[in-house]
């Protein structure tokens, strides 16, 4: 009975959106220390550019996935008869699954190509990369179903 | 004093980047599992998107906005970058945040007159005008990375 309480305490809304303040206080409040120290280039900004033109360049599409996902939303998935084929739970999961998986192969495809010192992103391909991820957040990964 | 000037000789070792990248991969690795967790608690309401939703639809509205400008800031170097006397990287960050404070004022009051209705075509374009703002005065440079 306890451990149900502190469980739903956990999963109160309220407590979820004071867990994302205090994570985001944390990063910030972390920069603005990294921001004002003697050494340059060591802040959160300069350390995702680095990564994301390194081993890390699914940086900017899960960053546009999020931006869909956040803040965009269709009402209805294109081509919905393919969910009706599926059972509730996995017509809830399979978007989360299908961007784990690609985000999991870009990684792998990231440190593949690191070690054989091949790795060129361009700013050109974040950018379509970010619009990819938009487009999947958006029409895919969606939480305005009706 | 002395301490102070310690603390901030020991952030300016070589291994505080590592550091904070650790710090940086478990933190979201936290989030993300907590997230499950909450995702599968059927409760319902209680995920970090459904949060995140909530808070663009009234008074955070902002946050599409400075996402868009933390991306093109993040992912989108530049050769020039704006730099005037104030450390370019603070003058960039005010010119974006002055410039999402006026359409924040703009958006937040034509939302208030339409009753609060989300609207996906103002999200795109505010989303699109964080990421041009933050393209033209808040990119970094391509320092570090092989492009450089």
């Amino acid at each position: 009975m306890r451990e149900l309480l502190i469980l739903n305490e956990f999963g109160n809304p309220q407590t979820v959106a004071l867990i994302i303040i205090a994570a985001v206080s944390f990063v910030l409040g972390m920069n603005i220390v990294l921001f004002i120290n003697d050494k340059e280039d060591d802040t959160v900004s300069d350390i995702l550019k680095k990564w994301s033109y390194d081993k890390f360049f699914f940086l900017s599409f899960g960053w546009g996935v999020l931006f869909g996902h956040f803040f965009l939303g269709v009402t209805q998935r294109p081509f919905p008869t393919i969910d009706h084929f599926m059972s509730n739970l996995l017509s809830d999961w399979w978007p989360v699954i299908v961007v784990v998986a690609i985000v999991g192969i870009m990684i792998g495809i990231g440190y593949f190509l690191e070690k054989q010192d091949t790795l060129r992103v361009r700013p050109f391909w974040h950018l379509i990369l970010l619009l990819l991820g938009v487009c999947y957040g958006h029409f895919i990964w969606t939480q305005n179903l009706g | 004093m002395s301490k102070i000037v310690i603390a901030n000789r020991k952030f300016s070792t070589k291994n505080v980047n590592l550091f904070i990248q650790g710090v940086l991969i478990v933190l979201a690795s936290i989030l993300i599992l907590f997230d499950v967790i909450w995702g599968s608690d059927g409760i319902g309401g209680n995920t970090i998107s459904e949060i995140v939703q909530e808070f663009t639809n009234d008074s955070f509205f902002i946050l599409i906005y400075l996402w868009g400008a933390l991306a093109a800031h993040f992912f989108i170097p530049k050769r020039r970058i704006i730099s005037l006397t104030l450390n370019d990287k603070l003058f960039g960050f005010l010119t974006v945040l002055l410039l999402g404070v006026v359409i924040g004022l703009v958006c937040g009051n034509y939302l208030e007159s339409q009753d609060n209705t989300p609207f996906i075509e103002l999200r795109t374009l505010v989303g699109s005008a964080g990421f041009v703002f933050g393209y033209i005065f808040w990119a970094q440079s391509f320092r570090n990375t092989p492009l450089a």
